[in-house]
């Protein structure tokens, strides 16, 4: 399934890449910048001191999965600990 | 509440909901929404496709198995729920279901803490209020609330920093936006409508002067009621410190007059005979089977002879149901972080209303309502299906 899932996901970052590079080509040909500009930037401290956060952020997002261990309460029982004490009157 | 019920989303509805519509709401950044509509995909479809073959599984593969069994009976949706949780289309959809509520829950909390400063600031610097804020950071918290985070909201209703946080209140205004689905209303309100319907429809004759709103979160059901009775003193209580602080502050942003209370629904503060009405909205479900008459209990004590509780709640009913559709819902219990939820679908409401020593007892469904005042429904008796997309389930009583 993650591998369907990271499939689909592939597929939607090639659409995104594509239409970015379709902007890339149509700003240039309005005379504004192209590409080569694009590559040719260096972000300063200040741009790259708001990028890292960004990329941090992302990157939490979808890896955090790997440090959280999804299935404790229900494996352990915990959840149905929980839910008896609510629905039979101990609380 | 359910991670329910995302099929038919309004797109047009949903941009305008979810921009701010009064003073306290966070607004979003173009990539903040980006990923708060992203959020509504995922949950249409985990809640579309995914739940209707999970619950044809469900159905075709586990009920044959086991033999009948009774949506009601809790060992009976216990075990089918059990065996169910081993079909792998019904994994794929909880997964995708309770991580499409941990992200939900994420975006929103991004869109507030970028302006927490600000939101602490506004409340820090209300000028003449036109209600009251009263808060006992010492109240302990029920056990039955304390247990889990409600709807896996990280820290639940109850998180408070103290000082003038605000921040649990902010990011469940927030993430109700996006839970509603766009459709709870511009200001979240349209229960709060509804119930104000029902109290037209079923308790018409009455004029309350003093009115008590029970479990009131960030007044969303409360501030309707002051538009339904204008001179009335209105009171509110919750138990989350954050949430009343958001509240007061979201009130007075809209210029309501409401007397927020920091204090416990089982034993409140207020003296015997002191309210015309006790009002509630959605709280029983966050409750527990100890607790719920307890709190019907003390809301007869707070009233005046001649005054009325009226309550809305989720049209939860598994009396009929099938049990692949029963088990999605009993899920919720679990997975959703809302242990009572399913229990309250078997619970006898108008047993629990007269066991407390209300009289005449109203029980019924109230069509769904973003203006009580406009064109609407009327309450009806019958049980008309559809769940909370058309009616939401109502029941009050008098005390004589």
């Amino acid at each position: 399934m993650l591998f369907a899932m990271l499939t689909a996901l592939l597929g939607e970052v090639s659409v995104v890449r594509e239409r970015l590079d379709t902007h890339e080509r149509l700003l240039e040909k309005a005379g504004l910048f192209g590409k080569d500009a694009v590559d040719a930037w260096l972000p300063d401290a200040e741009a790259e001191a708001e990028r890292a956060p960004i990329r941090e952020r992302m990157m939490n997002r979808v890896l955090r999965y790997l440090e959280e261990d999804m299935e404790p309460a229900a494996a352990g029982g915990e959840l149905d600990r929980i839910s008896k004490k609510v629905q039979h009157g101990d609380v | 509440m359910v991670m329910f019920e995302a099929r038919g989303v309004r797109q047009e509805t949903m941009r305008s909901d979810m921009h701010p519509r009064h003073g306290m709401m966070a607004g979003a950044t173009h990539d903040e929404l980006a990923a708060q509509k992203y959020f509504l995909g995922l949950r249409a479809y985990a809640n579309g496709r995914l739940m209707a073959q999970a619950v044809e599984a469900c159905n075709d593969q586990i009920i044959p198995q086991m033999g009948e069994r009774d949506p009601e009976n809790e060992k009976d949706r216990t075990e089918v729920l059990r065996k169910a949780e081993e079909l792998p289309i019904f994994q794929n959809w909880g997964a995708l279901l309770r991580t499409s509520q941990e992200l939900m829950w994420d975006y929103v909390a991004d869109t507030v803490d970028r302006q927490l400063d600000e939101l602490e600031d506004k409340f820090r610097s209300i000028e003449n209020p036109a209600g009251s804020l009263t808060l006992n950071p010492e109240l302990p918290n029920p056990e039955y609330l304390a247990l889990v985070d409600q709807h896996i909201q990280p820290g639940g209703y109850l998180h408070d920093a103290g000082g003038e946080d605000v921040r649990a209140g902010a990011i469940y205004d927030r993430g109700a936006v996006l839970y509603g689905l766009g459709r709870a209303g511009g200001l979240n309100d349209m229960r709060g409508h509804t119930l104000c319907a029902f109290i037209q429809d079923g308790f018409g004759e009455m004029k309350p002067k003093r009115i008590l709103d029970l479990g009131c979160g960030v007044g969303h059901g409360t501030l309707a009621l002051t538009d339904l009775f204008p001179d009335a003193e209105v009171h509110a209580i919750d138990i989350g410190g954050a949430m009343l602080r958001y509240a007061h502050a979201r009130a007075e942003s809209l210029g309501k007059p409401v007397h927020f209370h920091q204090q416990d629904a089982r034993r409140t503060l207020f003296d015997d005979r002191s309210f015309d009405m006790v009002t509630s909205e959605i709280l029983f479900h966050e409750s527990s089977r100890k607790a719920m008459p307890a709190i019907l209990k003390e809301a007869r004590r707070v009233l005046k002879p001649g005054g009325a509780m009226c309550n809305l709640e989720v049209p939860l009913r598994y009396k009929g149901m099938d049990m692949g559709s029963v088990v999605v819902r009993d899920w919720q219990n679990y997975y959703n972080a809302e242990p009572f939820w399913g229990s309250l679908g078997t619970v006898d409401l108008e047993k629990a209303m007269v066991a407390a020593g209300f009289k005449r007892v109203v029980k019924g469904f109230q069509p769904r309502t973003s203006n009580f005042a406009g064109e609407r429904g009327r309450l009806t008796h019958q049980d008309p299906g559809g769940g909370m997309l058309s009616h939401w389930l109502v029941f009050g009583g008098h005390k004589e």
